[in-house]
């Protein structure tokens, strides 16, 4: 008994669950749920289409999370930063038990976006298309998956309750449509 | 106890080739060759307007390309607001032509970054892109492969006696009227660049028959405007 106790305390007691985690991929979300009006679940190949690479993408580009709410802020300094259009943020969300031994994957910090982002930064180098098929596959029918759409609504919210536009780490980098909508509602918060 | 070490080879001194060696020594006494002139010289080509338009089309053609694979491309000078809008100027000095190259881009375009890329540069390109976008719009069914063109309708600046406005409104009405619920809310979300009476007008009327999303778009869009 003290044996196991000794054994288990070694192995990092309660530390030693294994952290996971979460890797969001920015896409539509249309691709991975069932269709509103029809109810016809989008197959593999339609959901590869938010997989593929850009012809100077090097590798596949997803954020990694330690826990699923942080996908709303993700969401948020994403869209705030480096969209200039306001709009939704559309998202699918799988743990990393859908990745499988194939999909290598390197941490690749962005030094010009914000720490937040850059941190969370992670890629597929150089993917086959027959791997991100099956990687599309595997979150499709991942039971874990999430497909989220953040509203712009929500996302200057957002940014109102944590002071995005008065943080020094903001400063030039949100966009003037963006800015307005903020100050906009804020003027009518008041 | 001894040790023995291996013995080195001996250094091999630098030896190098005189610069005299291969080369002839009567090469200057050689005669000279002499070129006959042939009996018909054919005319060197000129360039005509048609192939001087080709090529700078072909010029331009690489530039847009090099220019649009940096739209949705979010790192370095495009990491600000700032950076991206300079590097859309490249759109901005090519006029129309690069409005429908953009806008024949995005009809075959599948990645959702590069999509928002374009509807971006269309939005910042305002004077040059509308009329554009409105022609690629009447003249085609609402689809809903085309929401992001309406939307991006929705973030230009449109002056108040713009002639184009009638031409949105018969838009918002087209694409409202879609049975698609992506063609819907691109609809509604047109109706900002609309003033406040109009937009209430189609809000309020899109409202009755909404289904649950375009509700929340409305409700949302109706508390932005009007605090509502």
């Amino acid at each position: 008994m003290f044996r196991c106790l000794v054994k288990w305390l070694r192995g990092g007691g309660f530390c030693s669950q294994q952290q996971f985690y979460w890797f969001l991929r920015i896409a539509k979300t249309r691709r991975w749920q069932p269709d509103d009006e029809t109810g016809k679940f989008p197959t593999a190949e339609e959901a590869l289409q938010d997989l593929k690479l850009r012809p100077e993408e090097r590798g596949l580009s997803l954020y990694r999370l330690h826990r699923e709410d942080e996908a709303d802020e993700l969401a948020c300094i994403y869209s705030l930063t480096l969209r200039d259009n306001p709009g939704h943020f559309e998202y699918v969300l799988f743990p990393d038990s859908v990745l499988s031994k194939d999909d290598r994957i390197v941490h690749a910090p962005v030094e010009e976006h914000l720490r937040f982002l850059s941190e969370r930064h992670y890629e597929i180098p150089a993917p086959a298309e027959e791997q991100l098929l099956r990687l599309a596959e595997r979150i499709r029918n991942s039971p874990n998956k999430q497909v989220g759409r953040v509203r712009q609504k929500q996302l200057v919210d957002f940014a109102i309750q944590h002071g995005f536009l008065e943080r020094e780490e903001f400063h030039n980098r949100i966009g003037k449509k963006w800015r307005e909508l903020i100050l906009k509602k804020k003027k009518f918060e008041k | 106890m001894a040790v023995a070490f291996p013995i080195s080879s001996p250094i091999e001194l630098f030896n190098p080739v005189p610069a005299s060696v291969g080369i002839d020594p009567n090469w200057r006494r050689r005669p000279k060759t002499t070129y006959e002139k042939p009996d018909h010289v054919p005319p060197i080509p000129t360039i005509s307007d048609n192939d001087s338009e080709e090529l700078d089309f072909n010029r331009k053609e690489r530039d847009f390309e090099i220019a649009y694979h940096a739209l949705a491309d979010r790192r370095g000078a495009n990491a600000t607001p700032a950076g991206r809008a300079a590097s859309r100027k490249i759109w901005r000095e090519a006029g129309t032509k690069a409005v429908e190259w953009l806008i024949d881009k995005f009809k075959k375009e599948q990645h959702p970054e590069t999509i928002i890329g374009i509807a971006e540069t269309l939005t910042a390109l305002e004077d040059i892109a509308l009329p554009v976008v409105l022609t690629e719009l009447e003249g085609d069914e609402p689809k809903p492969e085309y929401a992001a063109l309406v939307e991006s309708l929705a973030w230009m600046k449109l002056p108040q006696q713009s002639p184009s406005r009638l031409r949105i409104v018969s838009i918002i009405n087209r694409y409202l009227a879609s049975p698609h619920l992506d063609c819907q809310v691109a609809a509604v979300q047109l109706t900002r660049i609309l003033d406040d009476d109009q937009a209430r007008q189609f809000l309020d009327r899109a409202k009755k028959s909404a289904n649950q999303r375009l509700h929340e778009e409305i409700e949302d869009l109706l508390n932005e405007r009007f605090e509502e």
